[in-house]
């Protein structure tokens, strides 16, 4: 096979990250990829753009679950497999069941890598990924917050106590999506949660969140017929119902 | 525990999955198996097709979780990536089974499935949807064509009537624009 050139290849990276190359252009940027890492570093870019493009905020069907844990090995693995990565032919053979589909291998060049890795230096893999786990995850609904409520379309709510003081607002975007921010609640003792609500005219309340002992930002769904939010104080795994008088309500105008 | 496993970072989760942790492959089950699903769907247009690409990239991720690296992109992006290609390569093998759409979205159930989750996907797919819209017509069509529609940039530019050189260029410069929009925004390399 000839080989193209730099630019050619580049212009190629785009479409061949949204899998629309066709099979006489794969094999040339495959390996053209294998050796230049600027368009890997492209690549990758345009694969988690078009991740982002695939966020749809939906559930797999109902049953899917079982039926991929029913094609999982059912022995528990032995005591050397804690200390070391098994290989990956030895892993194979233990899903019970595997289709043969044609996978493509490109990308994936550093896969060797990542194993030893993982194998060699699990402590090391642990910490540095916990920068990008639960608590960016955070920061970014706290920032998809921020943006929800400067948007002017979006409906702002002050959730009151008792006394008249605001104790959290709530940010309710057109889509359904809404926010809990700005709280300023006590921290609950351990055993306890703060649980948030949607009430149609002050009855049916609906559960929106288990929001914990010192919520700070969550999100939430919740249907265009609700018009008022509460929040109680709960046992710690949350209620189906509320089970007390609501601490803050705040009613959707 | 199920509270310290709902905790761990994805990456983490694979660690876990390397070392034959079902719960760990349920959990990355729970937070991505509903996106990739969305994603396998869209392409192919037939829920039980989508159905067998989730089933096949969590197997995939059980035998080799090595193949996932963290360095090089997120583990939705790594799933989704997966998804989307071989979503691909059955939508364009077997063009009758995709128009096999079954009406079964009522189906869809919420059991175990990741709320706040889905609250950041729905927020997320907000933010990107208006990051589309602010592309240039042209590359955005060429985007969805290609990505949603599964079609090679060769037959979007038969079905835009528009030449070869000219789309492939667009798709480019328009992921491109798409990720400095989301990066305006603030969004862009925050994947969890």
């Amino acid at each position: 096979m000839a080989r193209r050139n730099h630019s050619e290849m580049e212009e190629l990276v785009g479409a061949y990250a949204l899998d629309a190359l066709e099979s006489d252009e794969i094999e040339a940027l495959e390996l053209h990829l294998s050796e230049c890492p600027r368009c890997r570093a492209e690549l990758r870019d345009h694969r988690e753009t078009a991740a982002l493009l695939a966020h749809a905020g939906t559930a797999a069907p109902d049953g899917l679950w079982n039926k991929i844990a029913s094609e999982l090995e059912e022995t528990p693995p032995d005591m050397a497999t804690v200390f070391g990565m098994p290989s990956g032919a030895e892993r194979a053979s233990r899903v019970a069941k595997m289709r043969g589909p044609r996978w493509r291998t490109v990308g994936m060049a550093a896969a060797g890598i990542a194993a030893a890795i993982i194998a060699v230096n699990s402590a090391l893999i642990v910490r540095q990924n916990n920068k990008i786990g639960e608590v960016e995850r955070n920061q970014t609904i706290s920032h998809l917050a921020d943006l929800a409520a400067a948007n002017p379309t979006s409906r702002i709510v002050s959730l009151r106590g008792t006394d008249g003081s605001i104790g959290a607002d709530a940010v309710l975007r057109p889509n359904g999506t809404g926010y809990l921010l700005h709280t300023r609640l006590p921290k609950l003792a351990a055993g306890q949660t703060y649980q948030l609500w949607a009430l149609v005219d002050g009855r049916n309340p609906v559960s929106l969140s288990v929001l914990g002992t010192k919520p700070t930002v969550a999100g939430f769904t919740a249907k265009s017929s609700m018009n008022q939010l509460a929040i109680t104080v709960e046992r710690a795994d949350g209620a189906a119902q509320p089970t007390t008088s609501p601490i803050l309500t705040g009613t959707v105008v | 525990m199920a509270a310290d496993i709902r905790d761990q970072s994805d990456a983490t989760l694979v660690l876990g999955i390397a070392r034959y942790k079902q719960d760990a492959l349920a959990e990355v089950y729970r937070r991505h198996a509903g996106a990739v699903y969305a994603l396998a769907r869209r392409v192919t247009n037939a829920s039980s097709v989508a159905e067998e690409v989730v089933q096949e990239v969590l197997l995939k991720l059980w035998s080799n979780p090595d193949r996932f690296d963290p360095d090089r992109g997120s583990l939705r992006s790594f799933l989704l990536t997966q998804a989307h290609s071989r979503a691909v390569d059955i939508a364009r093998s077997d063009s009758s089974r995709r128009r096999r759409e079954e009406s079964d979205a009522s189906r869809t159930a919420k059991a175990g499935y990741d709320l706040e989750r889905e609250v950041w996907d729905m927020a997320m797919a907000e933010q990107v949807q208006g990051a589309m819209s602010a592309l240039p017509i042209d590359e955005r069509k060429a985007i969805e064509l290609a990505y949603f529609g599964g079609h090679s940039y060769r037959e979007v530019a038969t079905m835009l009537d528009q030449p070869e050189g000219t789309v492939k260029s667009r798709i480019r410069s328009g992921l491109r624009r798409l990720r400095v929009e989301l990066q305006a925004a603030g969004i862009v390399g925050a994947e969890a």
